[in-house]
């Protein structure tokens, strides 16, 4: 039973960030209608610079935790105005395959920087533990979840209260109505892409001292992240951190009760599965504007 | 005009086609195994060339001529690879006999994966379908330790033979791959000529009327997927051949973005192109190899987005074109990328996107 809650505890834990990863993705696709394949390269980012800045620079987690999520977002919005703003009257194909191209480069810019040796950050925001039928659950877990739900609320008072994010949220809707309204769309944009570099840069961040830093964390996530934006449906917001949270589930079950090799194989073919039989996710039958 | 990117003149290219510049290509790629036949170690990397061609050939089938984009060509090579070498080591069949089985085993796994995913009309579900099926690849290969070897993957794979002359020596074996490329190649452009190769046309310029003139698209999207399965597992059938030796790790995705890349660069929508950037970019990644890996990934992603940008028909659309006509095509996709930025918009309707 201990080991039950433990692993629907870490479960929850990781699911969550794979949710806010792929509210990032969705966030994408939602307001352009393109799969954005570098959303994975900001998780990478955000984890090195948060390394770097803890490390390197030895400064208190919480500030390098706003300086690597600020730097993150400023990539995000520069890879916009540099290279996607010039593709945006092109097919979705092309969009896609840019996109790739463009994690391909970032990824070996990185490895050349960062060098290919995986890195472990020993961080714990807390010590405390507590005993649930003979196992440690460690309070740590909760921290993480925390911070993740307190970034979600902060994103959900940005979008229904500024006018900036309502602005946002009309551009995402319909841009040509948007426009008509007076509202920016290339600034919204850009916006769209610091918001959803910033929610990549979070998972990286809480996601790194779990796994070690690497140039690979954005892979082993990403796909995972896809995942779970695709059962929610993509371009459903609530739906993305709920497949986050189902994928998270899945896995920390599957490797404790099935195998923990198979692990990623269970998550996937079922991802496959999902994609077949409800392409529009598992919350929604037919596609809806939502 | 900047939404048809990956798709202008396949077809016409190919009706220009005579006999004549025909006989040219072949002319061309037999120099081309000349030139490798006499240096071993050009040997392999005509051997690599002539593999990444043949899967190419099946990436130019369904993500050039129907446009569907398809991340995970090398995961089918790898089961072709991995079919051909564990019947050969573990089984003692003969090579020749591998290959029907490696293509049968790789175009009904596609076939398979095929039918769920392409009954969805649009959206990006095949990319994303094809790349995690090339993980799971990936992860169960590593897992299956039995059949597969797991991380150390398979050595010691044998040569093939006829009689008693065995073809160990690179020289030879590039002849064989060379000959089945060929094979292939002519196998896929009767496919492309035929009514098929114009029902994934029509899927490619419009689904939406394609379907109004009575073509099953999910049927064709499905045929298609199947035979660029089948031509990747003839593919790595040769690749396990290539060094006798396979690992897991050489299927993952990045290399499946690498053919990917290859037929893009060389012009995914016709064969010509797609064997063609196979070719030039296995030879010239093959020079670069001291830069390391890396550089050579990011050179790849450089050119990508340049090729997507300027030059959205690949590198076989500049062959046979006057100077004039290409500094027109261009100065065309200059206009298209930088006319709204010059732009000057009254300050009161900021119409954009």
């Amino acid at each position: 039973m201990g080991l039950f809650i433990l692993q629907i505890v870490n479960g929850l834990v990781i699911g969550m960030l794979y949710g806010l990863a792929a509210l990032g993705f969705s966030m994408i696709f939602k307001a352009l209608g393109y799969m954005n394949f570098a959303h994975a390269d900001t998780i990478m980012i955000g984890a090195i610079v948060y390394y770097l800045l803890i490390t390197a620079l030895n400064m208190p987690f919480y500030l390098a935790f706003f300086l690597a999520l600020i730097l993150t977002m400023g990539y995000g919005v520069f890879t916009e105005k540099i290279l996607f703003v010039r593709f945006r009257r092109t097919s979705p194909i092309t969009f896609m395959l840019v996109a790739m191209s463009l994690s391909t480069v970032v990824k070996n810019v990185t490895l050349l920087l960062f060098g290919p040796l995986p890195h472990g950050l020993s961080m714990n925001y807390t010590d405390a533990y507590f005993m649930v039928g003979g196992m440690k659950i460690s309070l740590n877990n909760f921290v993480i979840l925390g911070i993740a739900l307190l970034i979600l609320l902060i994103l959900q008072l940005f979008f229904t209260k500024t006018k900036f994010g309502l602005s946002i949220r009309m551009a995402q809707d319909d841009p040509d109505t948007a426009s008509v309204m007076g509202v920016n769309v290339l600034s919204t944009r850009a916006a769209t892409f610091g918001i959803s570099a910033g929610l990549g840069c979070v998972a990286g961040m809480l996601m790194g001292p779990m796994f070690s830093i690497s140039t690979e964390l954005g892979t082993q996530i990403s796909l995972k992240s896809f995942i779970s934006a695709v059962i929610g449906g993509l371009g459903n917001f609530v739906g993305s951190v709920c497949g986050g949270l189902i994928v998270g589930v899945v896995e920390s079950l599957g490797a404790t009760y099935v195998s923990s090799g198979y692990k990623d194989v269970i998550v996937y073919i079922a991802g496959i599965i999902v994609l077949g039989f409800f392409p529009y996710g598992i919350f929604r039958r037919v596609a809806t504007k939502h | 005009m900047s939404n048809k990117s990956l798709s202008l003149n396949g077809g016409g290219i190919m009706d220009k086609m005579t006999k004549h510049k025909d006989l040219i290509k072949v002319i061309i790629f037999l120099a081309f195994i000349a030139f490798c036949y006499f240096d071993s170690y050009f040997s392999i990397v005509g051997i690599r060339s002539c593999v990444n061609a043949m899967a190419v050939i099946g990436l130019v089938l369904i993500s050039g001529y129907t446009r569907q984009i398809h991340l995970g060509q090398m995961a089918f090579v790898g089961l072709g690879a991995y079919t051909s070498a564990i019947l050969m080591t573990k089984l003692g069949w003969n090579f020749w006999l591998t290959i029907p089985c490696a293509i049968i085993v790789a175009g009904l796994i596609g076939a398979l994966l095929g039918i769920p995913t392409l009954r969805l009309r649009d959206g990006p579900y095949l990319a994303l379908v094809t790349q995690i099926f090339g993980e799971v690849i990936y992860v169960l290969i590593i897992n299956l330790e039995p059949l597969t070897g797991g991380t150390f993957g398979i050595n010691g794979i044998p040569a093939p033979s006829v009689g008693s002359v065995s073809f160990a020596n690179p020289s030879l074996l590039l002849l064989v791959t060379a000959a089945f490329t060929m094979l292939a190649f002519f196998v896929a452009n009767k496919i492309a000529k035929s009514k098929y190769g114009r029902f994934f046309i029509s899927i490619r310029e419009s689904e939406a009327a394609a379907q109004s003139v009575g073509v099953n698209t999910m049927k064709y999207k499905i045929i298609a997927f199947t035979l660029s399965s089948a031509f990747a597992g003839l593919a790595g059938v040769f690749y396990a051949q290539c060094f006798g030796v396979i690992n897991a790790t050489e299927f993952r995705w990045s290399f499946s973005l690498e053919l990917l890349s290859m037929a893009i660069i060389g012009g995914i929508a016709s064969l010509e192109g797609g064997v063609l950037g196979a070719i030039t970019l296995t030879v010239a990644l093959e020079m670069l190899r001291p830069l390391g890996s890396a550089a050579r990934m990011i050179a790849y992603g450089v050119l990508v987005i340049l090729v997507l940008a300027f030059l959205p028909d690949g590198i076989i659309s500049l062959i046979g074109k006057r100077w004039s006509e290409i500094k027109l095509m261009f100065s065309d996709r200059i206009k298209v990328f930088t006319d709204d930025r010059k732009k000057k918009r009254p300050k009161k309707a900021k119409v954009d996107a």
